[in-house]
């Protein structure tokens, strides 16, 4: 209980400088309220969270990888005041038991509906396209799909940070007449948490 | 609006034609390979970036040639249940001798290792004996063959073969009489001043690999040449003894760079590897040559020509193997009687999770068990690797 109560006074502490932030110093406030044709430009950089594969002939098993790095650039426009629509384009990295590099670069479309609670935006988004992964000398291009979503607090009218939580998705098919076989295939799951900073223009 | 469906429905085509393009020649899937790697064992102390050129056993020791001379007891536990560990060997001289080549040979009643050392420029050199039986491990202070010997500018590889007659230390000279011309020197004791020129054997390249017969037949391999002898070696200026068969091999419009040649005990046949991803079969110690021209196709995934080196047969638990050696791609499996080389299981084995995968195979070396054959691979710049194939699937070990 008095965990809880220090944990709720100490994010109180911490929101006040947000809040503050609804006066610009002169005394005037700002709304943010995004129309058709408004974009944003955003950079995340953060954690990436190796989960599990399935699709094996043993079921779901650990990733075998370990923690790694993620990070993307966004960028999104307005259709309404609370829909975006954008691209992204993104990478990752982390580490076999034996140090080799996987490399995913995903390319995606995305879509995002945004809460605002102002001061802040609670963006939920989906996002679909291709993923380019690289293990060694071996290459492949799978679907790719992400979903999550983002805590944005607006400093500014035009800048917003915070940060995201996105699940990955990425099902990797072999077909029974490649080299590997259709036995290769695996379901590829991964987390990323990242900070973002976001410009609104 | 219009404008925004356009580009996403553009983005969606995109994103359609990479899936179709989405293909790979990988003999294993990128996730399944992680899924199933295994964490490659190395509690040796040996480096891990060494050059190994070569690697022999004798007295219960092995020994590998790489720069410096290093050495481990052939039991993997001491007797306090350590792991055994390599050590190094003190070059000769004070001029930072090197050496990538070595032999065990027992020319004079006593099995030595002969090493051939060379300095940085390579002007200097020589074949230096080391006593495994010895308390002390050391290089003889002294060559017993060298760029001291009239005629020889500098010493290349070292060998051991039967003529049907003798048993010959073979060594691969750069010669000094005449400008940018190789040839081979033998002795049959190993003994300072016993060794000769082997006639025929003078070439534009130096010899790389030499393979025998059980009827005293012997191919000396160059990067240009497959040299057979098969009456015996002469030290007269004789050089018709010895036959030029790489014009034999089938080769049209093409100038490869041979690797490795190698008979396989078992059938007798002789194998000769190229920088094309060809392989060579010949019947009779190269009287007859067959070529798989097709060889590297399954092998890379870029299906890019493999640059075949040097090759050794290996016991995988009564099915021999031929295990060939490549540039930057690991090795291949190739069954003794035929020619269809695969990767290694990559389902069952450590093999495609180790920098082994993507190394450059200057030289294996077979050490017959009990329980099956130890197979080590001696890389470029990857140290020494080690596998035991005894049927089940190989796992390998960094020494």
């Amino acid at each position: 209980m008095r965990k809880a109560f220090l944990l709720i006074t100490l994010i109180t502490i911490l929101l006040v400088p947000a809040f503050a932030q609804d006066d610009d110093g002169n005394g005037e406030l700002f709304v943010p309220v995004y129309s058709l044709g408004d974009q944003t430009l955003r950079i995340n950089l953060g954690t990436f969270f190796p989960l599990f594969f399935f699709g094996g002939p043993d079921g779901p098993a650990p990733a075998n990888l370990t923690l790694g790095g993620a990070g993307s650039l966004v960028w999104e426009s307005y259709l309404s005041s609370t829909i975006t629509i954008g691209v992204e384009v993104g990478g990752s990295f982390s580490f076999t038991p034996n140090f080799r590099t996987l490399f995913m670069l995903p390319i995606a479309v995305r879509g995002s509906y945004i809460f605002n609670l102002y001061p802040f935006e609670i963006p939920v988004t989906l996002a679909a396209g291709m993923n380019f992964s690289r293990l060694s000398d071996i290459q492949k291009i799978d679907p790719f799909v992400k979903a999550g979503g983002s805590f944005l607090w607006n400093y500014s009218s035009q800048w917003a940070f915070g940060g995201n939580l996105f699940y990955w998705f990425v099902p990797q098919i072999y077909l029974a007449t490649s080299p590997a076989g259709a036995d290769a295939t695996r379901y590829g799951n991964f987390l990323e948490f990242t900070l973002s900073a976001l410009y609104h223009f | 609006m219009r404008r925004y469906i356009s580009a996403v429905a553009g983005m969606a085509l995109v994103v359609l034609v990479g899936f179709l393009a989405s293909c790979t020649q990988s003999p294993i899937g990128l996730f399944e390979s992680i899924e199933l790697e295994q964490k490659i064992i190395d509690d040796r102390d040996l480096d891990n970036e060494l050059l190994v050129g070569g690697m022999t056993e004798s007295g219960g020791y092995y020994f590998i040639a790489a720069a410096t001379l290093w050495t481990r007891d052939v039991d993997e536990m001491d007797a306090e249940g350590l792991l055994t560990q390599w050590a190094s060997i003190t070059p000769p001289g004070a001029s930072n001798f090197t050496t990538s080549s070595l032999v065990t040979f027992d020319g004079s009643g006593t099995e030595l290792i002969y090493a051939a050392y060379s300095s940085q420029d390579g002007t200097e050199g020589g074949v230096y004996t080391v006593d495994p039986a010895a308390d002390a491990v050391q290089v003889a202070t002294d060559p017993v063959f060298g760029t001291d010997v009239d005629g020889v500018a500098g010493v290349g590889k070292v060998f051991v073969a039967n003529d049907g007659t003798d048993t010959y230390l073979l060594v691969a000279v750069k010669k000094s009489d005449v400008t940018s011309r190789y040839s081979v020197y033998a002795s049959t004791t190993g003994d300072a001043g016993t060794f000769a020129e082997v006639a025929g054997t003078e070439r534009n390249l130096p010899v790389i690999d030499v393979a025998e017969n059980a009827a005293g037949a012997i191919g000396f391999l160059t990067e240009k040449a497959v040299l057979i002898d098969s009456d015996g070696l002469d030290f007269a200026p004789d050089p018709t003894t010895i036959t030029d068969v790489a014009a034999t091999l089938g080769i049209v419009d093409r100038q490869p760079v041979f690797g490795g040649i190698y008979l396989h005990p078992a059938t007798g046949t002789l194998w000769v590897t190229d920088n094309e991803g060809y392989l060579y079969q010949g019947a009779n110690f190269g009287a007859t040559w067959s070529a798989n021209t097709a060889a590297h196709l399954v092998s890379t995934s870029d299906e890019s020509p493999l640059q075949f080196a040097d090759l050794v047969a290996v016991d995988n638990g009564g099915t021999d193997l031929l295990v060939v050696g490549t540039e930057g791609h690991g090795y291949r499996e190739l069954d003794a009687l035929d020619f269809s080389p695969t990767t290694p299981a990559a389902e069952v084995s450590n093999y495609q999770a180790s920098e082994l995968a993507q190394a450059t195979i200057l030289t294996f070396y077979v050490d017959e068990g009990a329980t099956g054959d130890f197979l080590f691979a001696g890389t470029s710049n990857l140290g020494l690797w080690k596998v035991l194939y005894g049927g089940d699937p190989p796992q390998w070990i960094r020494e």
